[in-house]
């Protein structure tokens, strides 16, 4: 059962991938959903790589399900976030994730023009901008080139020190290639530390193909992510999972869910690849396996990919605490004359 | 061989005590020179308060305006002239972490592109896009810029759940923690463009109108020297310009005489006049000639203050402006507000249509403006900062491609407009505000 929250709120969640490349993106914002609906955390942004309107839509359609809105559970009271876009001029193509889950009737989305979309650095800024101190995390999963371009703001260094606890980042070779610059500068200039999941920890964690068949059975006629799912591969399979990896790690870093390298520093080399060097002064560390924690993390990322949308409650007073505010409110009587 | 020595754009009509600028004359140009002579571009922002009526403000689709929302009908004469901007967002306005406090917010934030403190006593914002302009280009100009209002100047104050009155009561802000409060007096605001005398009591001042004249009366020497050296057009040109002028001290003098009769205990600036449309028609005549004159390029105009309760009796609403803007979706509510936005809209149409009138080399006035009018809230009901109401009239000297609707891509910060509209002022500045960069599609090219 969820209570109305009055303390600090939870940790704000940006999520920025290339939704369509592979089912772990669609995946990662399903987890990261599923734990917005526990109040773990808050998704607060949403925003693709893809200089695509089909892609946005994908973006906007998977979001607002999760979010409850096209899933039919609250109607029109969704949190239907705005969804920034890159323009970039990177993976414009459709894939067969987009084609498959826009193919459905019911997952029609509002976004029709390019100004349906939102400016990606802005957006991302502004949510930002929204959070208490230190209560916000980033997650990457793909092409490093949003991040570059919200670095590239003025001030954008001393924001996202003051706002920001964390990025989280799953970028598989595919998301270097795609754009090498902005992966360096990620890495050389983002001011907090870096949690980096490879694609070691991805396949070792692989989500397991045997929950899309069954877990998901609550949405019909469809769920977008079983769409995305099934579309990105043959069934039945695993899918490696990398980005839900980054994604757990960014709510919960202090649950030892997953084992951490030494602090080091990530780069890219010249041939593409992420290189990682320890040293005791770098803010960077990978995200690798724990052994001990194997069962329940599967266990999590399955129920929480699944979870059915849940309605978050407004932040407001207890019953307690309005009657003392209407207390104060009301002047005392005036004592009577005699 | 023709030449012929051309007429100094600085010259005035001098008198005593005062001085008359004069407008762009045919005089000023070289002979077959004037396509060359630029005329100066003016900048200018009207605002309105309590967000508009959404609805009935955005036309239905992008490119070419075509037939207008009820709210901007009043502008349909001028649809050439004008560019409907959608989607533009200030950020700044905000909660953020501050709170209640819309109203403060949005318009400390709207021309300054940044938070404001939240304070009734401390106040901070920044340094507005308006003056940034002024500071870089204002010696060019007798006023560096304008500050003209129609409403309340309080400086001092909670105005809005903890915001000081200056944030609601200013647009200009010359430094962060210093606004420049506008003018509401046509008599003070006559007097600080024409002549000495605008810190007379109103006592001082009913003594001196007896022996008051024109202030052409007293610049007729210099008037009469100058016409026998102008040609036909010009000599009308001046002739204009000089009505104009005397039409304005004509319509102080009555708002003054108006006063006094109607309730000499009234308790509110001397010489304003009781009818809005009248009071906004007297200022924007003075702004023309400012601008006409060249006496400043820089304007702001608070057309009511943010957040204000005024009532629109004399177009039939004794509601307050605010309350009716929290209309619970109630339609006989949301209709008023939609009058009181039209209303608005009606007054600045007539403004326009005079500055159109006004022919300033190959152009006319307005199409060397560029006025932005709009507001810093969208929905008033719901307090929203983003699809903010924004429309510029004129073409800032051929700068914008005017007669359309464009929608930008969500979360465009209104900073990236303000920061193109420098540009165009010649004021190149890194960084505004929150600026993401400069606003793309606006122009010709």
């Amino acid at each position: 059962m969820q209570f109305p929250t009055t303390g600090k709120p939870s940790l704000g969640v940006i999520y920025d991938s290339s939704l369509g490349s592979n089912a772990d993106e669609a995946l990662t914002l399903a987890l990261l959903y599923g734990l917005d609906g526990k109040n773990d955390c808050r998704v607060i942004a949403i925003s693709t790589t893809r200089d695509s309107l089909r892609g946005a839509q994908l973006c906007d359609v998977i979001g607002r399900f999760l979010a409850g809105s096209i899933s039919g559970f609250f109607g029109n009271i969704s949190r239907a976030l705005p969804i920034g876009m890159s323009v970039e001029g990177k993976l414009q193509e459709d894939t067969p994730i987009i084609k498959q889950v826009l193919a459905r009737p019911e997952f029609k989305s509002p976004i029709a023009h390019l100004n349906d979309t939102a400016e990606v650095t802005p957006l991302l800024r502004n949510a930002l901008t929204a959070q208490e101190d230190k209560n916000a995390a980033v997650v990457l999963n793909g092409p490093a080139t949003n991040l570059a371009a919200l670095l590239a703001l003025p001030g954008a260094i001393d924001w996202i020190k003051s706002k920001v606890r964390h990025l989280a980042v799953a970028m598989p070779e595919a998301a270097v290639a795609i754009d090498p610059t902005a992966a360096r500068k990620l890495f050389a200039e983002w001011p907090t530390p870096i949690f980096v999941a490879d694609s070691a920890v991805g396949d070792a964690l692989r989500y397991p193909g045997a929950s899309i068949e069954k877990d998901f059975a609550w949405a019909t006629p469809a769920h977008p992510v079983v769409d995305a799912y099934k579309a990105a591969g043959t069934m039945p399979y695993d899918a490696p999972a990398p980005g839900m990896a980054a994604a757990l790690q960014a709510v919960h870093p202090d649950k030892g869910y997953f084992t951490l390298s030494d602090p080091g520093t990530f780069t890219i080399d010249d041939s593409g690849k992420l290189r990682f060097k320890p040293s005791a002064e770098g803010r960077h560390r990978a995200i690798l396996p724990n052994d001990a924690k194997r069962e329940e993390v599967l266990a999590l990322y399955t129920q929480m990919a699944s979870a059915k949308p849940v309605q978050r409650t407004f932040r407001r007073r207890s019953e307690a605490q309005q009657e003392q505010q209407q207390k104060k409110n009301t002047p005392a009587p005036k004592p009577e004359s005699k | 061989m023709i030449t012929r020595k051309a007429l100094n754009r600085r010259t005035f009509l001098r008198g005593a005590g005062a001085a008359v600028a004069l407008p762009f004359l045919d005089a000023m140009a070289p002979a077959f020179a004037s396509s060359t002579v630029k005329s100066p571009v003016r900048m200018g922002f009207v605002y309105v308060p309590n967000g508009i009526d959404m609805k009935n403000w955005t036309p239905s689709q992008d490119g070419a305006l075509g037939e207008l929302p009820r709210i901007l009908k009043p502008l349909d004469p001028f649809k050439k002239d004008i560019t409907v901007l959608s989607n533009l967002t200030h950020n700044n306005g905000r909660a953020l972490l501050d709170g209640a406090g819309d109203h403060g917010r949005c318009c400390g934030a709207y021309l300054t592109g940044v938070q404001p403190r939240k304070s009734a006593v401390d106040i901070k914002a920044g340094i507005s896009c308006d003056q940034i302009v002024a500071n870089k280009i204002g010696g060019q100009t007798r006023f560096p810029s304008l500050e003209v209002g129609l409403e309340d100047a309080r400086q001092a104050g909670d105005c809005d759940s903890g915001y000081s009155c200056a944030y609601t009561n200013n647009l200009a802000w010359r430094s962060e923690t210093q606004p420049l409060p506008p003018i509401l007096d046509p008599r003070a605001m006559f007097e600080r463009l024409f002549g000495k005398g605008a810190n007379l009591s109103p006592e001082e001042r009913a003594v001196q109108s007896k022996f008051r004249r024109s202030i052409l009366d007293f610049v007729t020497d210099d008037t009469k020297k100058l016409q026998s050296n102008l040609g036909p057009t010009d000599r009308r040109k001046l002739d204009e310009y000089l009505s104009s002028i005397r039409e304005i001290e004509r319509q102080i003098e009555k708002a003054e005489k108006d006063n006094a009769q109607i309730d000499p205990k009234m308790d509110k600036p001397y010489g304003v006049p009781a009818d809005f449309a009248e009071h906004f028609k007297l200022m924007s005549d003075m702004i023309t000639v400012a601008f006409q004159a060249d006496l400043t390029r820089v304007l702001t105009f608070l057309v009511t203050r943010e957040g204000t309760s005024r009532a629109y009796r004399e177009i039939g609403i004794s509601d307050g402006h605010h309350p009716l803007t929290h209309h619970m979706n109630k339609q006989d509510l949301i209709e008023k507000v939609t009058q009181i936005n039209t209303y608005h809209v009606t007054q600045f149409a007539g403004w326009i249509e005079k500055l159109k009138s006004i022919k300033e080399g190959d152009r006319s006035l307005l199409d060397n403006c560029m006025l932005v009018y709009g507001a810093g809230l969208s929905d008033g009901n719901r307090h929203t900062h983003e699809d903010l109401p924004t429309l510029i009239a004129g073409n800032g000297g051929g700068f914008i491609k005017s007669g359309r609707r464009v929608t930008y891509r969500r979360e465009t910060p209104m900073s990236n407009l303000f920061l193109t509209m420098m540009d165009r002022m010649g004021v190149e500045v890194d960084h505004f505000g929150d600026a993401s960069g400069r606003l793309r599609g606006l122009d010709l090219a």
